[in-house]
């Protein structure tokens, strides 16, 4: 039985990180379009 | 000396699977109709030949270390190959597979009487531990190993009493031995297609199960393997409460479902197949380790998968602990739900 994190495309914690960093950086994005007007 | 013995003795660390892999063709070839090994290592064997294909898959490979560097004094720096706990490795006794045949050594360690007081409390990483074979300086050591041969623990097989046994690389070969027992007690004319296969480099990333998925496009797929049992004093019970000696362990999910989900048909096949038998069994929701099925049932358009799982204590040490009856009932569950095929 293989260790999950050994698994091939197995997310790292650094991918895990820029994931979260980069919805938190689309929130700010979507947000700041709705109530200041923006492309959408 | 036993077959499951035999297993465990033998070498194989992930991609050096030779030696374990000349076994399982030795006996497959007792079972089977065809039997071959694949440019990966995988050995295939396959038994029937009705409509319906299945795949068995027990991974012949073990974790170990690699020779990385030799340094002036002829002591080895290694790398581990496969998920290792480095506090399991101070003082091991390992053998080098090098082309000149097997060389002992030890990883030494500092003797606590030279240790200061931080020295004791901390861990010492792999990286900073080394290999002696006794070598009086580099020179002497390049006559015997190189860098890049394969190291694996020392081997050992024993029994702590008549139900409890314990070995080397008991993660997977009691997997191995589960599986040719089953191919060894089906039957010829079974109505579906089976094929066993001792998959290679599982604790390095799945890879003989994808490739040799690939190529038999299964319509189902058992893992056979090893998993946590909780029945020891530094495991909680909502770590694991499986137990050895209470039965195979029936898969749900792995690695909180990153591994494999398993499909509900082989699941709820394999839990009649039990009550209908009286094969005692548990059920497994595993956090933190995946099996080849978690690779085989992505395969290609999907493989509906199961895992059947021999409950060990100390996997991924130099000794495993495992029971016989988990063994025997695990072959029974399999060869009985394998014949419901059709």
């Amino acid at each position: 039985m293989i260790l999950f994190y050994l698994v091939p495309n197995y997310p790292s914690a650094k991918d895990m990180i820029l994931y979260f960093y980069n919805t938190y950086v689309d929130i700010v994005k979507y947000s700041m379009d709705y109530l200041y007007g923006g492309d959408n | 000396m036993n077959l499951i013995e035999e297993l465990c003795r033998a070498s194989g660390v992930s991609g050096f699977e030779k030696d374990v892999a000349s076994v399982m063709k030795k006996q497959l070839q007792e079972s089977c109709e065809k039997v071959e090994e694949d440019s990966f290592g995988n050995v295939i064997a396959r038994k029937g030949k009705g409509e319906k294909k299945i795949m068995l898959a027990a991974h012949m490979d073990e974790i170990g270390l690699m020779v990385k560097h030799i340094n002036e004094k002829g002591f080895i720096s290694f790398i581990k190959i496969g998920g290792i706990d480095d506090r399991i490795l101070l003082n091991q006794r390992v053998i080098i597979k090098s082309r000149e045949g097997d060389v002992p050594g030890i990883i030494g360690s500092k003797p606590p009487h030279l240790q200061k007081d931080d020295e004791r409390k901390k861990v010492i990483k792999h990286g900073d531990m080394f290999i002696d074979i006794g070598a009086k300086d580099r020179k002497d050591a390049d006559k015997k190993i190189a860098v890049g041969d394969p190291i694996l623990f020392e081997a050992n097989y024993g029994s702590l009493n008549k139900k409890l046994f314990y070995g080397k690389a008991i993660d997977n070969r009691i997997g191995c031995y589960v599986m040719l027992k089953v191919m060894e007690k089906l039957p010829r004319d079974i109505k579906s297609t089976i094929y066993a296969v001792a998959t290679a480099q599982e604790e390095v990333g799945l890879k003989g199960a994808r490739v040799s998925a690939f190529k038999l496009e299964p319509d189902y797929a058992f893992a056979i393997d090893t998993t946590i049992a909780g029945d020891t004093p530094q495991i909680k019970e909502n770590e694991s409460d499986l137990k050895v000696g209470e039965g195979p362990a029936i898969t749900i999910t792995e690695a909180s479902g990153r591994g494999v989900v398993t499909h509900p048909k082989l699941r709820d096949l394999l839990i009649k197949t039990a009550k209908k038998h009286k094969i005692p069994y548990q059920v497994d929701v595993l956090e933190g380790g995946m099996t080849d099925a978690a690779i085989i049932y992505m395969t290609r358009a999907g493989v509906p998968s199961g895992v059947i799982s021999i409950p060990c204590r100390y996997i991924h040490s130099s000794s495993g602990v495992f029971s016989i009856d988990d063994v025997n009932n695990s072959i029974k569950l399999l060869v009985n739900a394998l014949k419901e095929f059709k």
